[in-house]
């Protein structure tokens, strides 16, 4: 990478990392730590094929989505799982808007990093399945079957949630 | 509210906080292209896949040899309890155990630590410490293997000489802690694991240690594409070494569909032993591979407990092992209808036709990594704890390799 790249790397990354940062921020579930370390990997190998890369958001993207889904399946045999108990209920009105969004957040947290990672592709990115499904190497059908259990899960955790999600769910 | 979940995952996201200097930490970075966060933890977890054993009885002496490509003497190995012992075996005074645990068919053969090595420059090598079972005084013993794998029955462990990677390879009598032989191998190899019948060890070769971290404390990560190199097919009783090369996956920077972003990829053995494994980031977990190294479809009616060589059915065929939990499931075989349902993390392996050794969590399960190995039945019903609770995130903390005993 020469000055001239260098240069058009760093207007790149002042340019799109906040976007990237909010598709890490949600990726790890609210973790501002773990998101910079995210965006940061994925923006280290993005720099060693600056010249061979035509688009390099959607290739920060990839590797961010790919890194994410990586970790998730090598983590698996160590224990990561969603928890058993239920969060703390925020409010004695679970309609009210603010509660809902805690509680909501506090679930999505409690997924697991594959679950987290189907819901934000498909409802913050707005990927279709097949795209998901190539991102994340693995069929349309698994990709089906872990966001159907991924809400599932958030209507477990978060009772409240459960009529409006069964919404989404359609 | 249908876009309750779009609405709240935007609102969500513009809390982050964008740092300023993401370009000046990825271009310090890029040179040596980290792969990740947590990479300690991570490459831990994939380490446990070539430990894990399975054997499948009886086939012993069934399946042809590998070619020879270097002629050397064998060994006579020791043969297996017949029957095996299947009593319960609990330690859950002492953490790590003390002495052997074991329920039914499998038995915990040996445990591991994870060691920091002395940092060189911005680099972090870091080691397994194994501890390996002890017959002769039924519990555990540390040793200075850099990798260590027991055999089915618990007769003999496969050792690898001094730190990652090793080029020389000893089979262990476990009885009488001698080695029996030393195989002296011309590519250096960084895991171990035997054959289900026993008789053969299936070493993962890497050009130089997978398991090195750069940078510090919690910012240290993978660094580098996966070394893999190849592996060997030793066959113990002929004496033989049998060296292919394989090299490591697509690292997931592509369009590749199937990937591994990891820089440990070891490789295991299909349950009947005629195909090698290796494993994938992506879903199925896993590529087949002959004993060639060629492509080879998925065995057929092959079920595997993720990352492991152990069969996720029973051993009487009627029933699986379903995903980690809470709960997990256990389904019928033949009709996917699920037979019971178990409060606990994982299910890691059937012990008998009814019992399941798994990982549980203390308590009301509030902290996932505060968890111990139990035994439970396929209804959920009867918990029997078999090793103390600890804190799996914690530095120090050990992990159980499981084999038929």
């Amino acid at each position: 990478m020469d000055a001239v790249d260098e240069q058009r790397f760093r207007e790149f990354v002042s340019a799109r990392s906040p976007a990237l940062m909010r598709l890490g921020f949600l990726l790890t579930g609210g973790d501002q730590h773990a998101a910079e370390d995210l965006v940061q990997t994925a923006l280290a190998k993005l720099a060693t094929r600056w010249r061979r890369v035509e688009a390099p958001e959607a290739y920060a993207r990839q590797i961010m989505y790919r890194q994410q889904v990586s970790w998730w399946r090598a983590s698996v045999r160590r224990g990561e799982v969603v928890q058993a108990a239920p969060p703390d209920r925020a409010g004695r009105d679970p309609h009210h808007q603010r509660e809902l969004r805690m509680v909501l957040r506090t679930a999505l947290a409690r997924l697991t990093a594959r679950q987290r990672a189907v819901l934000v592709l498909r409802y913050f990115e707005d990927l279709p399945e097949q795209e998901v499904a190539r991102v994340m190497g693995c069929s349309v059908g698994t990709v089906r079957s872990t966001a159907h259990r991924s809400l599932a899960r958030l209507r477990e955790i978060a009772p409240e949630l459960a009529q409006e999600l069964v919404e989404v769910a359609k | 509210m249908t876009r309750l979940l779009r609405d709240n995952l935007r609102e969500w996201a513009d809390e982050v906080k964008v740092p300023h200097d993401l370009a000046d930490r990825a271009l310090r970075r890029r040179a040596r292209r980290p792969v990740g966060m947590g990479a300690l933890a991570t490459v831990l977890a994939v380490g446990l896949v070539a430990a894990i054993a399975v054997a499948v009885a009886g086939l012993r002496g069934t399946l042809p040899g590998p070619d020879s490509a270097r002629p050397a003497s064998g060994i006579a190995l020791p043969a297996r309890p017949s029957p095996a012992p299947t009593d319960v075996r609990a330690d859950t005074e002492h953490s790590p155990p003390a002495t052997l645990v074991a329920a039914g068919r499998m038995a915990m053969s040996a445990y591991y630590t994870i060691s920091r090595e002395q940092p060189s420059g911005n680099l972090q090598p870091f080691r397994r410490v194994w501890s390996l079972y002890d017959p002769r005084t039924g519990g555990y013993e540390r040793t200075s293997w850099g990798w260590v794998d027991a055999a089915p029955g618990l007769q003999v462990a496969a050792v690898l000489d001094g730190d990652l990677v090793s080029r020389r390879l000893g089979i262990l009598d476990m009885n009488s802690r001698q080695i029996l032989k030393w195989f002296d191998l011309e590519h250096p190899v960084g895991s171990v694991t035997w054959s289900p019948d026993g008789t053969r060890v299936l070493a993962t070769a890497y050009s130089s240690s997978p398991d090195v971290l750069e940078g510090k404390g919690d910012q240290a990560s993978v660094i580098r594409d996966s070394p893999r190199t190849g592996y060997y097919i030793v066959d113990v009783e002929a004496g033989t070494t049998d060296y292919h090369e394989l090299p490591p996956m697509a690292d997931g920077m592509g369009d590749e569909k199937i990937f591994n972003m990891n820089a440990r990829q070891d490789l295991g053995w299909s349950l009947d032993g005629s195909l090698l494994w290796a494993p994938t980031s992506t879903m199925p977990d896993r590529v087949f591979y002959t004993l060639d190294g060629e492509p080879a479809e998925w065995p057929e009616g092959d079920r595997y407990v993720d990352y492991t060589g152990i069969s996720a059915t029973s051993p009487d065929g009627r029933l699986v092992l379903g995903d980690d939990g809470l709960p997990t499931r256990i389904t019928d075989a033949a009709t996917g209808e699920i037979a019971g349902r178990q409060r606990v993390l994982q299910l890691h392996a059937w012990a008998d036709d009814d019992d399941v050794i798994a990982l549980g969590c203390a308590g009301t399960c509030e902290n996932e990594f505060n968890n111990g190995m139990v035994l439970v039945s396929v209804d959920g019903e009867r918990t029997t704890q078999l090793t103390r609770n600890r804190d799996t995130n914690a530095d120090g903390a050990w992990r159980w390799v499981l084999t038929p005993r």
